[in-house]
């Protein structure tokens, strides 16, 4: 028996524009449990895709199925209860009066008892280190702080299934630290991520699986390592594997694997090299 | 999917073409034409009009169905009290209390209604085929001051962005578990006010953004300023002003002398 | 004599007004110095609402001219004191890519947005028509001239916010992180740009930025912004190495920075690096048999 997968796109296409199609075509699998990257250029579809997930956006062509249900068949308003995203442009979010309400908003339409609720949302203004701002309206907060908040309100609902469109954009080392330690820490405890992100270094230390868009299709899919790899259909799709991917592949006449991801690996390798040619 | 963005379409045909003070010719005289009037048969008879050049313009049939929905309300609404709250010249068909029904006062009520969605789909006629910079070449030819063209400009760019605020909010809101299909009226309203609220914060956040950029693009900084794009009035936008102004004199004329168009039913009294 | 400095902040200080009645907003600059020489390309990096947009704002007069709030110490850009100078007669020189792409782009189509800078200053036809292509293609959106700003993907949008800045060719140009939103060749695409621009037209830029990479790669000076002050500032390849410090303001370093640092402590590999030349030249080195 086949598990069921947390998201499955079939034929997916969509148009904004009668002729001028941002999906053309997707196929995609995504396993529970997943963590998911989407790469790709600017206006290659990941936006578009991703709306997709919770029904923001419902098909032009082809089929969305979130745990087994066509999204043409739920509200997005049903669907959030498994499906959590957090928009690319946090204005688009952010309608409440103060910080927490802003926070509080979801976790209140889940139906939690107000015990869990009132500590959900503590955790969420610790978590961003939002607590100063709690009482302040978010609107009138700095970008980098808004942008917080809207993590922190969708953070707050623990959706089964987590989706992030470049939460990092805008945030400091610390705060994207931070947020990618309650999002692992999330998806140890089960939960499936999508993170779309222009920040290669981000996806290759998280993610376990990437994808590559490119006008409106998956261009390659994989392991960060092999995805990493494919340098000419990276170099289509405007991106580059992060510096120190890009270091050892250049070192692999002395041995460094092209897979490398992280500041550890590479560590590790050049130590190993260092052995066997002292 | 509501009108969302932008009022202007772009396209190719004759109406897009025309120079913008050519097509506000034809709205301002169009409307004073029609503020004139309240003949049934002619109104229908605009309303053909102008939605023969609106498809013909190569408008999209949504957007016609569009002024439909935001006017009908408003049409009906007056017709219906004009017929029965208006006394009757003639003999009615029917009368109860104070109100009474006639072929007079029910022709009259559709005129007066049907005629606000026209002097609607004229203005729109105008919106939709004048791309933000024509619009404000041609106030500015007509001697308005840049910044007054703009500031229309501007307001007919953020009015339907407003609208897609609202939805943007809406959907943000159902993105968090907010579920409007399920419950009653009472509580969707409720749903409501945070959006009227979270509009109005982010419409003054984003006036207050945009004007920021607006100075800092130097808009101001001297007495005068230049265009990338020029109007050119060409020999067809002569010959449709001509047609325009000729036209309008020979109604008014009619109008005046013959009353055209006064009585609900009849098209010559 | 050397040149004055282009840009020259003092002792800023600055309180934006209360944001709910009777609460006082916080001082987010106490007492920001800051000299910029033309031609130079300085960037500017520190924590989430530290306060590096309040610090653009007030290189351009925005702040506090037209938010209003309290302000102290002294701000001259180009001999101009810019917390009187009228924010468009600034603007003339003075251009700014702000932070939030989706509300500095007012116009219809991506062409009237980029022609409109260069029409306030009242050029000729030939020579906005000649700007905006340039600008367009600068940042790859040639093909989008027609469509409608609200329309495009947010890269898409900031591209244009760049180009429309762009376009209006000023002395300095002030940028509010404008690559967080592009793609990792379009954020190359952008630096290169702007070494070009300082090459050809002794364009002075100010940049804020959350991408140490680039700014490794090509900035002259690095400013920290930390608890409304700059607390340090050089060449990037001085600060980005101490790491412990770029750890305190809660910003980060380029990669490979980290990577010298960690081989350092390893293995007691003792060349510095930071760029991707640099280190495989420097790892090679290190490899290469002693002679
Ligand atoms: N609201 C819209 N109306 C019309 N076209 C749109 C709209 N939003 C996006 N598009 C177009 O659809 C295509 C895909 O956009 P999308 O936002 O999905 O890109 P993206 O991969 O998320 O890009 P980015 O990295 O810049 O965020 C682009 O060509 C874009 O211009
Ligand atoms: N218009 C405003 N009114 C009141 N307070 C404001 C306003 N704009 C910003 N602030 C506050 O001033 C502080 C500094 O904000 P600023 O936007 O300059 O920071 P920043 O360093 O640019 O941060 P980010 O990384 O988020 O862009 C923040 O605490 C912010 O909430
Ligand atoms: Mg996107
Ligand atoms: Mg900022």
């Amino acid at each position: 028996m086949t598990t069921q997968p947390a998201i499955a796109v079939q034929g997916l296409v969509y148009r904004y524009d009668p002729e001028l199609p941002a999906l053309e075509g997707v196929d995609l699998e995504i396993a529970n449990n997943a963590y998911l990257g989407v790469i790709g250029q600017n206006g290659s579809g990941k936006t578009t895709l991703v709306k997709h997930f919770n029904g923001l956006l419902k098909p032009t062509e082809g089929h969305v199925l979130v745990f087994g249900m066509d999204t043409r068949q739920a509200s997005v308003g049903q669907m959030a209860h498994s499906v959590g995203y957090v928009f690319q442009n946090p204005d688009h979010q952010i309608f409440c009066a103060t910080t927490r309400e802003e926070i509080a908003f979801g976790p209140r339409n889940l139906g939690l008892s107000d015990d869990l609720v009132q500590e959900r949302i503590q955790d969420a203004l610790d978590a961003f280190a939002l607590g100063p701002y709690a009482d302040v309206p978010p609107a009138v907060l700095g970008y980098g702080l808004r942008r917080k908040v809207s993590i922190a309100a969708v953070y707050v609902m623990r959706p089964q299934i987590l989706i992030l469109d470049e939460p990092t954009a805008g945030l400091d080392r610390r705060s994207a630290d931070e947020l990618m330690r309650r999002v692992d820490a999330m998806h140890a405890e089960g939960h499936t991520i999508v993170l779309v992100s222009h920040d290669m270094q981000l996806v290759a230390t998280h993610c376990r699986e990437v994808v590559v868009m490119d006008e409106g299709r998956i261009l390659v899919q994989g392991t960060p390592e092999e995805v990493f790899q494919e340098h000419a259909a990276l170099a289509r799709a405007s991106l580059a594997p992060p510096p120190v991917t890009a270091l050892a592949q250049r070192l692999a006449d002395l041995g460094m694997p092209g897979h490398t991801l992280t500041i550890e690996s590479f560590c590790q390798a050049y130590g190993r090299i260092r052995e066997a040619h002292p | 999917m509501s009108l969302t963005y932008d009022l202007y379409q772009p396209g190719q045909s004759p109406l897009h073409r025309a120079d913008p003070r050519v097509k506000l010719l034809l709205t301002v005289c169009a409307s004073a034409a029609l503020l004139t009037i309240q003949n049934l048969w002619l109104i229908l008879l605009a309303l053909a009009g102008v939605h023969g050049l609106l498809l013909g313009a190569g408008i999209r049939r949504e957007r016609v169905v569009w002024i439909w929905r935001v006017t009908l309300p408003t049409v009906l609404l007056i017709a219906i009290l004009w017929a029965l709250l208006n006394p009757t010249p003639e003999e009615p068909w029917l009368v109860w209390w104070f109100v009474s029904l006639s072929a007079y006062n029910l022709a009259q009520g559709l005129a007066i209604g049907l005629r606000i969605a026209a002097l609607a789909f004229v203005v729109f006629l105008w919106l939709f085929t004048t791309d933000q910079v024509e619009l404000v070449l041609g106030l500015v030819a007509l001697g308005l001051p840049y910044t007054w063209g703009l500031t229309l400009a501007m307001a007919l760019r953020y009015l339907p962005t407003m609208g897609s605020a609202f939805r943007t909010i809406s959907e943000a809101q159902q993105a968090r578990a907010l579920d409007l299909t399920q419950g009653g009226p009472v509580r969707r309203a409720k749903a409501y006010i945070p959006i009227t609220v979270a509009m109005l914060i982010s419409s003054l956040r984003t006036t207050q953004h945009v004007s920021y950029a607006l100075e800092s693009r130097a808009l101001g900084a001297l007495p005068y300023r230049t265009y990338l794009h020029q109007l050119r009035f060409r020999p067809l936008d002569w010959a449709l002003t001509v047609g325009i102004l000729l036209a309008t004199g020979i109604f008014f004329w009619a109008r005046l002398t013959l009353g055209l168009g006064t009585h609900p039913l009849v098209v010559w009294p | 004599m050397a040149e004055p400095p282009v840009i020259a902040v003092r002792g800023l200080r600055y309180r934006y007004p209360p944001s709910l009645p009777g609460r006082e907003a916080e001082l987010v600059l106490r007492g920001v110095d800051l000299d910029v020489a033309r031609g130079e390309f300085v960037a500017l990096m520190g924590p989430t609402g530290v306060g590096k947009t309040t610090l653009c704002l007030a290189l351009n007069g925005i702040v506090p001219q037209s938010t209003g709030g309290v302000i102290g110490g002294s701000v001259t850009v180009l001999g101009h004191n810019a917390r009187h100078t009228p924010v468009p007669q600034l603007a003339r020189h003075v251009g700014i890519v702000y932070q939030d792409p989706e509300s500095q782009l007012f116009s219809a189509t991506v062409e009237a947005e980029v022609a409109f800078g260069p029409e306030n200053l009242g050029l000729p036809r030939a020579e906005i028509a000649e700007r905006v292509s340039w600008a367009l293609d600068v940042v790859s959106m040639e093909a989008s001239r027609e469509r409608a700003p609200t329309r495009l993907s947010g890269g898409q949008k900031q591209r244009v916010a760049i180009a429309a800045a762009l376009a209006m060719l000023p002395q300095i140009l002030i940028l509010d992180e404008p690559t967080a939103a592009l793609d990792p060749l379009g954020r190359l695409e952008v630096f290169r740009v702007i070494e070009q621009l300082r090459n050809d037209q002794d364009m002075t830029i100010v940049m804020v930025s959350q991408d140490p990479e680039h700014v490794a790669a090509f900035a002259d000076r690095l400013a920290l912004l930390a608890e409304g002050r700059i607390v340090a500032e050089g060449p990037p390849a001085e600060l980005f190495y101490a790491l412990d410090q770029m750890e305190a303001v809660g910003v980060s370093a380029p990669q490979l920075a980290e990577l010298s640092v960690a081989l350092e402590r390893c293995y007691g590999v003792s060349t510095r690096f930071m760029l991707l030349n640099e280190a495989e030249a420097a790892l090679r080195a290190e490899w290469e048999p002693q002679p």
